[in-house]
């Protein structure tokens, strides 16, 4: 989705507010919403990339004013109702609608691996590699209206596979329910100047990981 | 946890356009033919960053050589410094 979460390249977005001896949080709440955001997770109703696809989906606006974690929250929030967890009359009050057992408290004996983490990932040689490392390829021209992580300031770019990562889920079709189309990520470099222009830095190069239906042969 | 800048529009926009602008904003200053190389991780795939070991730590322990390294150095945006060249210019 050409969304405002798409920004790489993008100039004047403000200075970088630097910390120095940053805390891990800055309000107890934001520890509060990076814990129920991984906990909500092990009800399995929805995956990590329908997670994201529910940040760029924030309206634009609100996606820049936001703070990270109330990104977060606002995240969970959509979730948790638009999944069927809470409705929202339950949501904005706070209390159980009377009589429903829809969602039962999470407790660790129901959810033993609530923190499991891990990303599928493998080295499945039954799922074939279109491209070699070394190969030039091209970052297809294309602008999914769902998710996707094709970065826009890739796109119709040429560059070389310098690594083969494996077999990991599709994310654009992952997200959306619609199959884990596992293939493989490769890291491909793309200098400066294809990316830029003649302008940019001779010798500097961005590596962007990128699954095999992001490319295309040269 | 990575530090809030790290996460903010300013930094995700800028860092693959002008690396090189961004370093300097950190304090660090790169000669022209050291080769940039920016990593966006837009896969499952997390970057560690080995900071260079800077000249005059060769006689030092793991413990001293622990002490010297900051968050800015682990994510990559400042160089690893001895403490009495720290805070010059």
């Amino acid at each position: 989705m050409n969304g405002a979460h798409d920004m790489g390249g993008q100039r004047d977005m403000g200075p970088l507010e630097y910390e120095k001896n940053e805390p891990v949080f800055h309000a107890p709440w934001e520890a509060r919403v990076y814990a129920l955001t991984r906990a909500m997770r092990a009800w399995g109703k929805w995956n990590l990339d329908a997670d994201r696809h529910a940040l760029e989906r924030l309206p634009p606006a609100d996606y820049l004013r936001m703070s990270y974690y109330e990104r977060w929250f606002h995240r969970l929030a959509r979730q948790v109702v638009e999944h069927g967890l809470v409705s929202k009359e339950e949501f904005e009050s706070g209390m159980a609608a009377p009589g429903s057992t829809k969602t039962p408290a999470m407790t660790l004996a129901t959810f033993p691996h609530w923190l499991s983490r891990g990303i599928p990932s493998s080295e499945d040689p039954n799922v074939r590699p279109r491209f070699k490392v070394r190969q030039r390829v091209r970052a297809r021209n294309i602008s999914p209206t769902g998710h996707t992580r094709l970065p826009r300031y890739v796109r119709g770019k040429a560059g070389v596979i310098v690594r083969d990562h494996g077999v990991y889920l599709f994310p654009d079709s992952n997200a959306h329910f619609q199959g884990e189309k596992r293939q493989h990520v490769y890291s491909v470099r793309f200098t400066a100047q294809e990316l830029w222009g003649s302008r940019a830095f001779h010798n500097d190069s961005v590596y962007v990981d990128l699954w095999d239906d992001y490319l295309e042969h040269i | 946890m990575p530090p809030v800048w790290y996460k903010s529009a300013p930094y995700r926009s800028r860092a693959v356009i002008d690396p090189r602008g961004i370093l300097r904003e950190f304090g660090t200053q790169l000669p022209d033919d050291v080769e940039v190389r920016v990593w966006d991780s837009t896969a499952e795939l997390r970057y560690l960053v080995l900071p260079e070991r800077p000249v005059g730590t060769e006689t030092m322990n793991e413990e001293q050589l622990t002490s010297l390294i900051t968050r800015d150095a682990m994510v990559g945006v400042a160089k690893v410094t001895l403490p009495t060249s720290r805070g010059n210019p």
